[in-house]
């Protein structure tokens, strides 16, 4: 953590970070504007979206009897592309008027659009679950979604001015400096909001493992649980992916390293579990994608794939070695 | 003897559904009634409905006619909270996941009975271990579900059934993946446990030879006849085994 604000792309002396952090006098303003503005709320936004996105996962893949469920899947973070791929395009090519020309109120809009996208798919999604008895039809009409969502933005780009489509193809690397000073209270809040609400499906979560019948016969509602994870896991994705684009990754990988760090399927573990391990993973793709000497800073969405993507694999292989080993 | 389960004029099937205006009546109208501490198998041919009645009578669809009752309480007016500590199931549902041990799987029984948290108490763990006693499985307690055997798998299940502490415990197909030796200890472990619980177990099944030697009674289902129940042996004599499964049966 306290690397993450030591490093950046502006080499600042580790003494003049704690003259910033500490003593409130005598500091260069300069650098106390990077350090309070710029790195502490990086800091902060990767380390609550690492969590959401960690306990979003573990979510999906219990529900869905899936490991290879992410927060994409559902298509909610396709719906958020589109969002940002209209509104891009109306800005742009209809009212004449690049949105990365506007500064503030373009990222806000940007931010705005993601999570109006996003959440019209999660409503739809609500309404098929409430519809559809079969969780794997649910998953297959999530990730029809994601297909069509994608198709619809793949069309608006190519209509789309270069400099939209350059403004998007930013957005789509993801970033944790997407949050400004005065919304990180608020994206602090909602998703910490969100990740309690987690605790508290532990015992449903456990009981699914089993698969629904069983869940159903131990006293579980499985239908209301059901749309229970499906809005908590798609609110988290929905809010995260609206600030910081779709990142990719941690999704998918936290809730393996974490059942296979603490050897256990059970959820009042893997909550906090993916939460720190989310936390984590976040924060190292958070420093090396800032890397000193490295001109601005790396697309967060390569760096937590090109260290998640070994990494899950090299976790898969030892669980394979030790089963294989077990009498 | 005390009525355990009691199926009144029930008929199954599924309710009508898209442009079919029309419910899918799966059978007659049946009337059945099992007894506390009996053991009752179901069997007949594909597609008689043996799946849809034990899939009604565990509350997982609605009845289409009639009604259910279950020491004394009638279904569809009970929570399924209620429901899970009146009867257990043992279903075909497959268990994959990588983590949960034959303790874990077990003491998800007790899940009715503890809260949110689940911490479970002195009582809770010693009913768990109890539970893999007589199922004889407490040997496996801490190995991986997913690397046991069919058989013992479905061993860990009837001692999940158990920690549940039901009255009534179903079983759908119990047998289905078994081998000979695993069948005839499942059955024999079924057996004992109605005479030493009381349990009530019912079971479907397709291996008639070992059912008929093991089982109280005998519920026979086929497509367009009505479901009837009777003792086994009564079953034999009055040439019902053949009629419901079309070929000719002698023990």
């Amino acid at each position: 953590m306290l690397a993450n604000v030591l490093w950046g792309s502006v080499l600042i002396a580790p003494k003049t970070v704690f003259e910033v952090l500490f003593l409130q006098h005598d500091i260069p303003i300069g650098e106390s504007l990077i350090i309070w503005d710029y790195r502490i709320p990086q800091l902060i936004v990767a380390i609550f979206a690492g969590a959401g996105l960690a306990v979003a996962g573990l979510l999906l893949q219990t529900l869905f009897r899936n490991p290879l469920a992410d927060p994409s899947i559902l298509g909610i973070s396709s719906g958020a592309s589109f969002g940002v791929a209209l509104l891009l395009f109306v800005s742009g090519t209809l009212a004449g008027t690049a949105l990365s020309t506007l500064g503030w109120i373009g990222t806000l809009g940007t931010s705005l659009a993601a999570l109006a996208g996003a959440i019209v798919v999660l409503i739809f999604l609500m309404a098929v679950s409430s519809k559809v008895s079969h969780i794997v039809s649910l998953l297959i009409v999530g990730i029809m979604i994601a297909y069509l969502a994608g198709a619809l933005t793949g069309l608006l780009r190519f209509y789309s001015r270069k400099e939209d489509i350059q403004a998007f193809v930013i957005w789509g690397m993801g970033t944790f400096s997407g949050v400004s000073r005065d919304q990180l209270p608020y994206f602090v809040l909602v998703i910490s909001i969100g990740l309690m609400a987690s605790i508290f499906l532990a015992k449903p979560l456990n009981m699914l493992l089993l698969g629904k019948q069983y869940a159903e016969n131990l006293g579980l509602n499985t239908s209301y649980i059901t749309r229970l994870i499906i809005l908590l896991a798609g609110f988290l994705t929905a809010i995260i992916t609206a600030y910081a684009g779709p990142i990719a990754f941690i999704g998918l990988a936290v809730p393996h390293i974490a059942r296979n760090l603490f050897k256990t399927s059970d959820h009042l573990i893997l909550i906090p579990a993916s939460i720190a391990t989310g936390i984590i993973l976040a924060l190292f793709c958070n420093l090396i994608a800032r890397l000193p000497g490295i001109e601005g800073s790396l697309p967060i969405n390569a760096v937590t794939s090109l260290i998640g993507a070994p990494f899950v694999i090299a976790v898969i292989l030892r669980q394979h070695r030790s089963n294989t080993l077990t009498p | 003897m005390t009525e355990m389960l009691k199926l009144n004029k029930l008929q199954i099937g599924y309710a009508p559904q898209g442009k079919q205006k029309e419910p899918v009546s799966l059978s007659f109208p049946i009337e059945v009634i099992v007894n506390k501490g009996e053991m009752v198998a179901l069997t007949g041919p594909n597609g008689a409905g043996k799946s849809t009645l034990f899939r009604t009578i565990a509350g997982f669809q609605n009845a289409l006619e009639g009604s259910i009752i279950i020491d004394g309480k009638q279904l569809n007016t009970l929570s399924l909270r209620q429901m899970s500590k009146l009867l257990s199931v043992v279903f075909t549902d497959r268990i994959s996941d990588a983590y949960l041990s034959v303790f874990d799987v077990v003491a998800t029984g007790r899940y009715p009975y503890i809260n949110q948290w689940m911490k479970m108490s002195k009582t809770d763990k010693q009913i768990v271990h109890q539970s893999m006693e007589m199922t004889g499985i407490a040997r496996f307690a801490t190995r991986l579900f997913r690397s046991l055997s069919d058989g013992e798998q479905q061993k860990v299940l009837i001692a999940k059934a158990l920690a549940q502490q039901t009255p009534l415990i179903i079983l759908d197909e119990p047998a289905a993946f078994l081998d000979y030796p695993s069948k005839l200890s499942l059955l024999k472990l079924l057996k004992k446990l109605c005479n030493e619980t009381q349990k009530t177990i019912l079971l479907s099944s397709h291996d008639l030879e070992m059912i008929v030697r093991h089982v109280d009674k005998l519920w026979l289902m086929a497509p367009n006849l009505p479901l009837i129940a009777g003792m086994p042996s009564q079953l034999i004599e009055n040439k019902s085994i053949e009629k419901y499964f079309g070929v000719a049966y002698s023990l």
